[in-house]
């Protein structure tokens, strides 16, 4: 299988593989616990395209060879699922409904909420972590978001999203506990919005 | 015999692979620092040791079971214009798995392939085999063989 993958073209990953996987799993915590804050990756390194360092980095530090994973375009020989490929030795599979997490590079084009995994009633937790690579993330104006990790409210958006995404999450508050968790990736930054957020607007 | 676009095949490498990562870390640093220009290389993944699940059929035959799990340290190389290589090798040894996946890297390159066969490969190969063989006496010697005796009527 690995031989499909373009070796020479392939690049490293983190310098310091448990550091900088430690300080990203701190990052992707500190966002899923406090709902739109934006976060920092504090690192360097060259992915391939499509992938932003943000949505590398939280790969490199959650993907193994247990997880399984579902991108838009599959092929080995596409540059960045190659990439993950190598360095994280997930498995690539073609259904969305069986991932556990998805990248998604388009998200103009993106598959409804629904298409992937909700968990379900015994473990909700089994439900898919979307990873999505949006335009400009940014938390002054746009969406309301209250919920758990918010004191009050706070203000989030994000450039690049349909209104039927918004639509699909909506919809998705009549499942809790099932849906599935999100998080949104620019350039070195990161924001997360887990299923139990209410938005508005 | 099927060569891929570099002129070698996939059983050629098995070998140079299984003969750099059996030999001795010394002999590997020796034919590096031999070398009187030393290619430059990046670390794809930097050294790192886990641990590996050996199965084995009893008497080379019948069902594979799992042996036991040993302990192996692997890296990937890649050098300059592009080539990886990688390589497995048995215990804790970080610069033996560097050593042998920038070796493997430069066997896969034409251009430096003639010269690391002749000058490395063959070279480790010889106190390889010996290795070998010494180990295959020793082992041989506690061989046990069962027979059953047949019962007088």
């Amino acid at each position: 299988m690995l031989s499909s993958i373009d070796l020479n073209k392939l690049t490293p990953g983190f310098s310091d593989p448990v550091q900088d996987s430690r300080q990203t799993f701190r990052a992707v915590l500190d966002a899923m616990a406090h709902p739109g804050r934006i976060v920092i990756i504090d690192n360097f390194f060259s992915p391939p395209p499509p992938l932003n360092l943000a949505s590398a980095a939280i790969c490199l530090a959650l993907l193994d060879f247990e997880t399984t994973f579902w991108t838009e375009d599959l092929k080995a020989k596409a540059p960045g699922t190659g990439w993950l490929r190598f360095h994280c030795g997930c498995s690539v599979i073609q259904n969305p409904l069986e991932a556990d997490f998805a990248l998604i590079t388009s998200p103009d084009i993106m598959p409804a909420l629904n298409e992937f995994n909700i968990g379900n009633d015994e473990n909700p937790e089994f439900s898919t972590t979307l990873i999505i690579q949006a335009g400009r993330l940014s938390a002054t104006k746009g969406k309301r978001l209250t919920g758990p990790g918010i004191e009050t409210f706070s203000t989030f958006n994000v450039e690049g999203l349909t209104n039927r995404f918004w639509q699909d999450r909506q919809s998705q508050s009549a499942i809790f506990p099932l849906g599935v968790d999100i998080i949104f990736t620019c350039e070195n930054r990161l924001a997360a919005l887990p299923r139990t957020t209410k938005v508005e607007g | 015999m099927q060569f891929n676009e570099n002129g070698y095949t996939k059983r050629q490498r098995q070998q140079w692979m299984g003969i750099l990562a059996g030999s001795l870390t010394k002999n590997l640093e020796n034919s590096w620092q031999k070398m009187p220009e030393k290619p430059e290389y990046k670390h794809l993944h930097k050294p790192e040791t886990g641990s590996i699940m050996v199965r084995g059929r009893a008497g080379g035959s019948g069902n594979s079971f799992n042996f036991g799990e040993v302990t192996a340290t692997r890296c990937t190389i890649q050098i300059k214009n592009g080539h990886v290589g990688s390589a497995y090798v048995l215990g804790l040894d970080h610069r033996h798995a560097e050593l042998a996946a920038i070796f493997d890297a430069l066997l896969q390159d034409p251009l430096h392939h003639c010269e690391i066969s002749n000058s490395v490969v063959s070279r480790l190969k010889d106190s390889y085999d010996k290795h070998k063989e010494e180990i295959a006496k020793k082992t041989a010697a506690t061989k046990v063989d069962f027979f059953t005796m047949v019962r007088g009527e």
